[in-house]
């Protein structure tokens, strides 16, 4: 089972915040309550790893949450793909010739 | 476990049937592999379009506007009436438009040809000095292909249908020609009527069946963009440039700019996305409005679009297995035409017959070497 | 003109009066203030004492730095009217002009149509991304086994983790112990400007990685706004690693720090990062962080470890005790509290199952919390190009599986340093050596001579991995080697 460094049970989970886009623990946890665990789903529901970072940073706090809440093992859990650009790019940088 | 009809493919046409179908009492189980609306329906670009070339597909298509509509109020998901809007830049291109445009008419779809004027008051950040016209269609739009296929998925079991996520179909079982079940990964389900929905699956279905007549229906590689998100309201309608690489864009409910272009791989499953697809979306977009250039593309993805030989779907019932069914093929319009597929499917089903022109969409017309005029595919 | 606040005029070991560029002037939100040529955006602002670099998009909660490595996007600004930068990787410029953002952007009004340019392009032999100290080692061992090298870093300058080494390195003398990090990264940037055949992209992000016929590709951009074409035989990935975040209340808040911002701060730019600290995680990033801000005049209040033991080295720990602060094990952060930056944190003690025990909360006065909580491997090329990935908790998270002599699932891809496993700089160093050697006798520019030296480097990683540290990396690498 995974460890998550912190007592979840005592906190107010509208404050922690698991992206930098203003997707809060509860929300996550909200989802997971409806049986919803994979990650994907997750991602579209609350747009949580579709900003700016897209996922980069946060999904990792997303996948450990699911394994607690779930008690699974972080190796069970799916990570979404890494796409290309890896960082965000500027559209008239990315428009050139061949 | 038993169901009297059994939906392979858990997409939008999958669900839409779904909920068609258990609407009529229907007693309907759909199967889908990974979770509903994985395949291509949420890879999808969100546009829903009448401007056809056809008058079937525009018949359907105007069908299908209605049922988007009603249902988007009965359910509660977005759609949104903005428009489609294309660019034209040469005499050629407004002829043929002009064409387009009086068949649109005659079955009630109100598009007109407008000015470059007119169309930069639509869109105020376009850069019209290549346009010299455009075809504009208010009653086009758009919905959110995701909470679009939930609401659908959950009215359907409200009315009794079954969904089984992450449930494949492995095979068939039929019996001198009658269907008896099929076969998945946990376990079998007896059924006499099963319904291929696989879309860019479906040739794996159909062997499944084993059908004795050919549906060529292939997978390719599409792709699509987003942006960082913007103010809302900067681009409501869906925006079309065939000149520019068949591009279409448009803003979504989130603020991004999202859309693509026709650069096409297959067949093939392979689902990677492409230096080339960047670069060519992002000559076409800055070329269609140039200061979307300052925007930061935040992700691509890949999707199929399930493609026959004249770019319309296969629609219908397989007369030499006993019930079997098909709805795919559907290549970049799947998404819009969904709800009247579904409608006319069902009708054919549980009445033998329907109103929609589904003649059209014959799937034994390959077999007989009469394709359709090829319908008119963005991206 | 604001005030100088934050900046060190006196530190034991830098000296960065001597150091600082140019002085400058930039403009936030219409207000002038002080900066110097060479320093990062948020760096010059940290100094001025501004934190709050903007606001989120929904809620419009206050924006601060918090990886200062250009990874988490939580410091985008807009910077002469260009919005989203990553002001934590883009250097100051005179006159500049910088905004916090608030909303979402609108669009400015219509330019011109775009011209389109062919893309530069630059070939070598071998491209290396990342230039801390495994990209360094690949570098130079690659270019004396006769390839022709492309290093590309996203950050202004080389030497990776190491430019904020401010302490003495451990491990074996051929491995620079005993000498500090700082001047670790000094020599092997030495070095590899010295070879003819190492050419350098810096403020350079590699943004894709591709097969492209016989070669590799790989799409970087320089300066936010030139696209670079890299192309060569093979390609090592050695772009470190990213600091964990933990959930807690109010952890968004300006002020809770990754503990590599800190340094950065305070070790590459002579920036105070706050006056009163509490530091999560004690292993041995939070003992020698806590050390450093010690060292820079900064008030430690305590460390908070969740763990019933302590992580890192007991030299480190002892003394760090020795200075008067306090290790806290089996306690946790429960919140950051303060309205626009952070001005208290809550921490409680907690029991077995990681529950917080009542009665124990104890609040700190502080203005910076630093997250030493680990790290994890960069490996997102890797994951795009479609190496085969593995999660393996012994390494940081998930990683690549690798041979070796760090060749991973796709031939002519190789890894190295943190990204292939999260370790130290002497490993990476070694283990940037043998990619680089690798990489060279794959496309065939260095004899088997080169054999030896690869030998050579995988005798010295088994010996420095053979001690008690060595052993979980061991367990790790185990699951993650095939040959
Ligand atoms: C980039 C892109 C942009 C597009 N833009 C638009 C647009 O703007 N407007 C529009 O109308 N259309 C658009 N399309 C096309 C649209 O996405 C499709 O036509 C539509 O989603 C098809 O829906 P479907 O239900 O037939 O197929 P899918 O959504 O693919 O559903 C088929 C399902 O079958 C499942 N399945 C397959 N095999 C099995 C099995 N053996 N057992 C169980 N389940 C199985 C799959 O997992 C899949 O979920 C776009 C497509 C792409 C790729
Ligand atoms: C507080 C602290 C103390 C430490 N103390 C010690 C010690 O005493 N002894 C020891 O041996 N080790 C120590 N280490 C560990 C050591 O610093 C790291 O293990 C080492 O720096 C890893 O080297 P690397 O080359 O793999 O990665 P890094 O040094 O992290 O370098 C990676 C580089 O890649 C670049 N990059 C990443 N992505 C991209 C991209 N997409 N495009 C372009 N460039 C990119 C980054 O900008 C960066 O410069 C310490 C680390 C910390 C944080
Ligand atoms: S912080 Fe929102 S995408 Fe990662
Ligand atoms: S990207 Fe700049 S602080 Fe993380």
């Amino acid at each position: 089972m995974i460890k998550l460094n912190i007592d979840l049970e005592k906190v107010n989970p509208e404050e922690v915040f698991i992206c930098g886009c203003d997707v809060t623990l509860k929300d996550i946890l909200d989802l997971i309550d409806q049986g919803i665990t994979d990650i994907q789903l997750i991602k579209r529901l609350t747009h949580v790893g579709m900003g700016f970072c897209q996922g980069r940073y946060c999904i990792d706090t997303v996948a450990q949450v699911i394994a607690w809440k779930t008690e699974k093992d972080l190796k069970e859990i799916k990570l979404p793909d890494a796409r290309m650009p890896v960082r965000p790019v500027k559209m008239k940088v990315m428009a050139n010739e061949k | 476990m038993r169901s009297e009809i059994v939906i392979i493919g858990g997409g939008i046409i999958g669900v839409t049937l779904a909920h068609e179908l258990a609407k009529r009492g229907e007693q309907v189980t759909v199967l889908e592999k990974k979770y509903i609306g994985s395949g291509s329906t949420f890879r999808c670009g969100t546009g829903i379009r009448q401007q056809f070339t056809d008058e079937a597909n525009i018949k359907v298509m105007k069908r299908s506007v209605e049922l988007w509509k009603k249902y988007s109020e009965e359910f509660g998901f977005p759609f949104k009436q903005t428009g489609y809007l294309f660019l034209l830049y040469d005499d050629e291109e407004v002829r043929e438009f002009k064409r387009n445009i009086k068949l649109q008419n005659k079955f009630g779809v109100p598009t007109r040809l407008i000015t470059p004027e007119e169309a930069k008051e639509i869109v105020p950040i376009l850069d019209i000095s290549e346009v010299v016209a455009a075809s504009w269609n208010p009653t086009d739009g758009k919905a959110d292909p995701f909470f679009a296929t939930t609401a659908f998925a959950r009215e359907a079991e409200k009315l009794g249908a079954k969904i089984f996520e992450y449930t494949e179909a492995k095979d068939i079982i039929v019996e001198n020609g009658e269907i008896r079940g099929v076969k998945t990964n946990k376990g079998i389900i007896k059924t006499e009527i099963v319904i291929n929905a696989a879309n860019a699956w479906a040739k794996l279905i159909n062997a499944m069946a084993k059908i004795p007549i050919k549906i060529p229906i292939e997978p390719y590689k599409h792709q699509g963009v987003i942006t960082q998100p913007l103010k809302g309201g900067e681009i409501n309608p869906m925006i079309i440039s065939l000149k520019y690489n068949d591009a279409y864009l448009t803003q979504t409910e989130h603020g991004g700019i999202i859309g693509g272009v026709g650069v096409e791989y297959g067949p093939t499953y392979d689902l990677t996305p492409t230096y080339e697809f960047l670069r060519e979306v992002s000559k076409a977009f800055t070329k269609i409005i140039p200061v979307l250039g300052e925007l930061l593309i935040l992700r691509t993805w890949a999707g199929f679009y399930a493609k026959t030989p004249d770019s319309n779907p296969a629609i219908g019932r397989i007369e030499e297995i006993n019930e079997f069914y098909i709805a795919a093929g559907f290549s970049g319009h799947g998404f819009m035409m969904a709800p009247a597929v579904a409608e006319m499917l069902a009708d054919l089903i549980t009445r033998g017959k329907t109103e929609l022109p589904i003649e059209w969409y014959d799937p034994y017309r390959f077999e007989r070497g009469e394709l359709r005029e090829t319908a008119l595919q963005m991206g | 003109m604001l005030v100088k606040l934050m900046r060190l005029t006196e530190h034991p070991i830098l000296n960065f009066q001597e150091k600082r560029g140019r002085k400058i002037t930039i403009y936030f939100e219409g207000q002038p203030i002080e900066a110097y040529e060479g320093e990062t955006i948020v760096m010059a602002l940290h100094a001025a004492g501004i934190r709050v670099l903007g606001y989120s998009v929904h809620k419009h909660r206050p924006r601060g730095l918090f990886c200062a490595i250009g990874k988490c996007a939580s410091c985008l600004m807009t910077v002469n009217g260009i919005p989203n930068v990553r002001t934590c990787i883009t250097l100051v410029e005179d006159g500049m002009k910088i905004e916090r953002q608030k909303d979402k952007p609108k669009l400015p009004p219509t330019v011109k149509p775009p011209k389109f340019k062919e893309a530069k392009k630059v070939s070598g032999d071998i491209v290396i991304i990342g230039g801390g100290p495994a990209g360094l080692m690949a570098a130079i061992n690659a270019a004396d086994a006769g390839a022709k090298v492309i290093l590309l870093d996203e950050n202004p300058m080389l030497g990776g983790q190491l430019v904020k080494q401010t302490h003495k390195f451990f491990g074996k003398r051929e491995q620079f112990a005993g000498v500090r990090g700082v001047k670790i990264a000094e020599i092997l940037e030495e070095e590899v400007r010295k070879r003819e055949n190492i050419e350098i992209f810096l403020e350079t992000s590699a943004i894709m990685l591709l097969q492209d016929g016989d070669e590799k590709l790989v799409v970087g951009v320089r300066k936010n706004k030139e696209l670079i074409e890299f192309r060569g035989k093979a390609v090592i990935v050695a772009t470190g690693a990213m600091e964990k975040m933990i959930p807690f209340e109010g952890n968004d808040l300006p002020g809770v720090y990754g503990a590599g911002a800190i340094q950065t701060l305070m070790n590459t730019y002579g920036v105070k990062p706050g006056d009163r600290v509490l530091i999560v995680g004690a292993g041995n990033v939070g003992l020698i962080l806590a050390y450093q801000l010690i060292q820079a005049g900064v008030d430690v209040k305590a460390i908070v470890e969740a763990m019933p033991k302590i992580g890192g080295y007991f030299v480190h720990a002892a003394k760090i005790r020795r200075l008067g602060v306090p290790i806290l094990t089996r306690h946790t952060i429960l919140r950051a509290e303060g309205k626009e930056k952070v001005e208290r944190a809550v921490v409680a003690q907690i029991d077995e199952k990681w529950r917080s025990i009542p009665g124990t909360e104890k609040v700190f006065d502080v203005d910076v919390i630093a997250l030493a909580v680990g790290l994890r491997p960069s490996i997102e090329l890797l994951h795009q190009v479609g190496c085969q990935i593995k999660y393996v908790p012994e390494l940081g998270g998930h990683v690549v599986i690798r041979d070796s002599r760090m060749e991973t699932t796709i031939k002519g891809i190789f890894v190295a340093g943190d990204s292939a496993g999260i370790e130290e700089a002497t490993t990476a160093m070694l283990e940037g050596k043998i990619a680089g050697i690798a990489a060279a006798l794959e496309i065939g520019t260095a004899s088997s001579e080169w054999f030896k030296e690869i030998e050579k480097a995988q005798k010295e990683l088994d010996e420095f991995r053979a001690g008690p540290f060595g052993r979980k990396v061991l367990e790790g690498i185990k699951k993650v080697v095939v040959e």
